[in-house]
């Protein structure tokens, strides 16, 4: 499903230059969930953007559900995350002055959907996260947990084959970790959708079908 | 998708109260006194009765004599060559003006050399701006200004005829006593403004019958703005018989449809400087600049003795103001968005991550500040509709009545849209080339 080729990061700022990734070789499987692990700045969320094709790579060769990407900027690309890609970030990423159905609905503003049916798709994602009584809502009148499952439902709308979690319960007690756990594991046995998911937590990481470690920017197991 | 962009704009506007504020304010305040610029102007120099045919009109207002004598001066250099004296003589040619007298025309002027020149299809005589009555209605007094003209004057002045009819040719000859008043002042005087034909007002010590009603101009140029409109023969005085050059007439030519201002305005100072003069002691040289509509308005604000140059500056000053008006708010407006909308960049990496292309992200902004500008242009109109009103209630410019009327509705709609699009654009397009992922590193949402 996601297929990584030497791929290298470099960032330059005026002083020093980062290798944030170096020589990645990476396959992920379709219906796979794969943990991403590793210590701070090591660069896990680098390579999960690239991944999402909302980065790009320094140098190397990236293929995603079959598909060599070229221009990032491009309105095809764009299409392409639409269709195919849906995010989770561990800061949540809400859009304050919308309420919760239309934040969820967002990804679909970007396709051919009538207004009735974006709502519909929109109520039963949130219903798949247990919010549908919060529609209504604002992000700021949420708590953590129930802005992440927000997050999740939008990023789940638009039944995307490939899912992109980064710390999706790193800003969460282990409850509601656990809680948020759960849904992405029952997304990919009950939807067969692929995940990938970056942690710190050695316990959630077990969870998922295969763990992958890096370590300053090369990938360790 | 449109109604979501609109559900957010006006989120948006709501959350900055302080940004909306200032914005509204800036762009209400710029559009009502664009407004009432183009009010203003409209009134002014729009093609509007009486003055309809602005554009091929050519006047003729001062008269200018001079008494000229040759100024030369003889400058001796006395240079020591060899123990010998060399004297170095130089003579400088010029001229001298003795006297000037500036003026109107006299009639006499006007009727023996300057009727029915080329390219012309009309022409009146007229005397105005100077003939002012005090009348004593009940112990109420009211200054009347009257204008005396020609029969030739109503074809060359469009006015808007409300009852009754304008002085004709044969009544002028004859010096009937009649006259054609204004809406105002058969209001102020009668107490109605129609059914007065046949009434008598008194002026001085004339009577004259009222055989007309037309409506007041509402500019405020001299030629056009009185209050009654009598036959030039009914002037008091020997004003038309004195065979002096200045008096107290104007002229205006109403040029032909296919004529150029140019060669009438030519021949009307060639003619004008080929006057004989009786008393050349006294006077040797006489002159006229005839000018257009605009020359005439400018250099009576500006400088008598150049007209074309004083239309130029009054263009420029005008075209300044405007520039000033639009362009400081626009520039202000463009920087305040940006930090606005830089504000929402995470907003733009997330809608970019789900699969908004640069262009609808660029598309949304400029939309929300569409929204904003024609908000704010809805509270300029009815800011600036007060505002007309009250220059017309309070009557700070005297009879000059400022409407507000579809065409500068029309042009303040444009420029509230071209505001919007402009202010929004450039911060629109700055943010929709954002990477996603530095868009995204900025955690403010
Ligand atoms: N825009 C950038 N400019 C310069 N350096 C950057 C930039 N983004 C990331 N880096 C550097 O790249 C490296 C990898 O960063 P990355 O965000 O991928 O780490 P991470 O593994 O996700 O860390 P964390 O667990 O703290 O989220 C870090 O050293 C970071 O400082
Ligand atoms: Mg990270």
């Amino acid at each position: 499903m996601i297929k990584l080729e030497n791929i290298n990061k470099v960032y330059r700022t005026d002083t020093i230059e980062t290798l944030a990734l170096n020589t990645i070789n990476l396959a992920v499987a379709q219906g796979e969930f794969l943990s991403i692990m590793g210590p701070s700045g090591c660069g896990k969320s680098t390579l999960l953007n690239i991944m999402g094709l909302i980065d790009e790579p320094s140098g190397g060769r990236i293929e995603v559900a079959g598909q060599v990407v070229a221009n990032y900027n491009s309105k095809a690309t764009a299409r392409f995350r639409n269709q195919h890609l849906g995010f989770i970030f561990q800061s949540f990423h809400l859009i304050n002055d919308l309420s919760v159905i239309d934040n969820v609905e967002l990804p679909l503003l970007y396709r051919q959907v009538s207004g009735k049916e974006r709502r519909q798709l929109a109520q039963v994602a949130l219903e798949q996260v247990g919010l549908k009584n919060r529609m209504s809502h604002f992000p700021g009148q949420l708590s953590g947990g129930q802005k992440q499952r927000v997050a999740i439902a939008r990023s789940i709308v638009g039944r995307p084959n490939i899912i992109l979690a980064d710390e999706p319960t790193g800003n969460l007690d282990s409850v509601m970790g656990n809680e948020i756990m759960d849904i992405l594991l029952r997304l990919n046995a009950e939807d067969g959708a692929t995940i990938v998911m970056v942690t710190h937590d050695e316990s959630m990481a077990r969870r998922t079908h295969r763990l992958v470690r890096l370590f300053d920017g090369s990938q360790v197991q | 998708m449109f109604s979501n962009y609109f559900k957010l704009a006006l989120k948006v506007l709501g959350r900055n109260k302080f940004f909306t504020g200032i914005s509204l304010f800036g762009i209400s305040f710029t559009l009502m006194i664009l407004m009432l610029i183009t009010a203003f102007y409209d009134t002014e120099f729009g093609e509007n009765p009486p003055l309809s045919n602005k554009d091929r009109l050519v006047f003729l207002s001062v008269l200018k004599m001079e008494l000229v004598v040759p100024d030369t001066t003889l400058v001796i250099d006395s240079v020591a060559q060899g123990g010998l004296m060399a004297y170095d003589t130089t003579f400088t040619y010029g001229e001298g003006t003795n006297s000037v007298s500036i003026s109107s025309f006299s009639y006499y002027v006007l009727d023996d050399y300057l009727r029915e020149p080329a390219g012309v299809t009309d022409y009146s005589f007229y005397s105005s701006g100077q003939h002012s009555f005090n009348v004593f209605l009940d112990n109420r007094k009211l200054e009347v200004g009257a204008i005396y003209a020609d029969a030739a004057y109503w074809r060359v002045f469009d006015f808007n005829l409300r009852e009754g009819e304008c002085f004709s040719a044969d009544q002028v000859q004859h010096a009937t006593p009649v006259a054609v008043i204004t809406d105002e002042l058969a209001r102020q005087y009668f107490g109605r403004d129609s059914g007065v034909l046949g009434q008598e007002v008194e002026l001085g010590n004339s009577r004259f019958k009222v055989i007309g009603v037309v409506r007041r101009s509402r500019s405020m140029n001299s030629m056009v703005a009185g209050d009654i409109f009598l036959p030039l023969t009914t002037m008091e005085g020997r004003a038309l018989d004195d065979n002096a050059y200045q008096g107290s007439f104007q002229a205006a030519y109403l040029l032909d449809r296919s004529a150029a201002i140019g060669p009438v305005q030519a021949e009307l100072a060639e003619r004008t400087a080929r006057i004989p003069l009786r008393n050349p002691e006294e006077y040797n040289r006489i002159s006229t600049l005839p000018m257009s509509f605009g020359e005439l308005y400018a250099s009576r604000l500006i400088d008598n003795n150049e007209p074309q140059k004083s239309l130029f500056r009054m263009r420029l000053v005008f075209g300044l103001l405007l520039l000033f008006f639009v362009l400081l708010p626009t520039l202000n407006l463009i920087n305040i968005n940006i930090s606005r909308i830089m504000e929402r960049e995470s907003e733009i990496g997330v809608r970019k991550a789900f699969g908004a292309h640069a262009g609808t992200i660029l598309y949304q902004f400029v939309f929300e500040n569409v929204i904003i500008t024609f908000l704010g242009g809805m509270i300029g109109m009815v800011l600036a509709l007060g505002l007309l009103h009250l220059i017309n209630d309070s009557q700070v410019l005297p009879h000059m009545i400022l409407r507000f009327n579809l065409r500068v509705f029309a042009y303040s709609l444009g420029i509230c849209l071209l505001f919007g699009i402009v202010s929004g654009w450039v911060p629109a397009w700055r943010v929709s080339r954002l990477q996603i992922a530095d868009a995204l590193k900025s955690n403010q949402l």
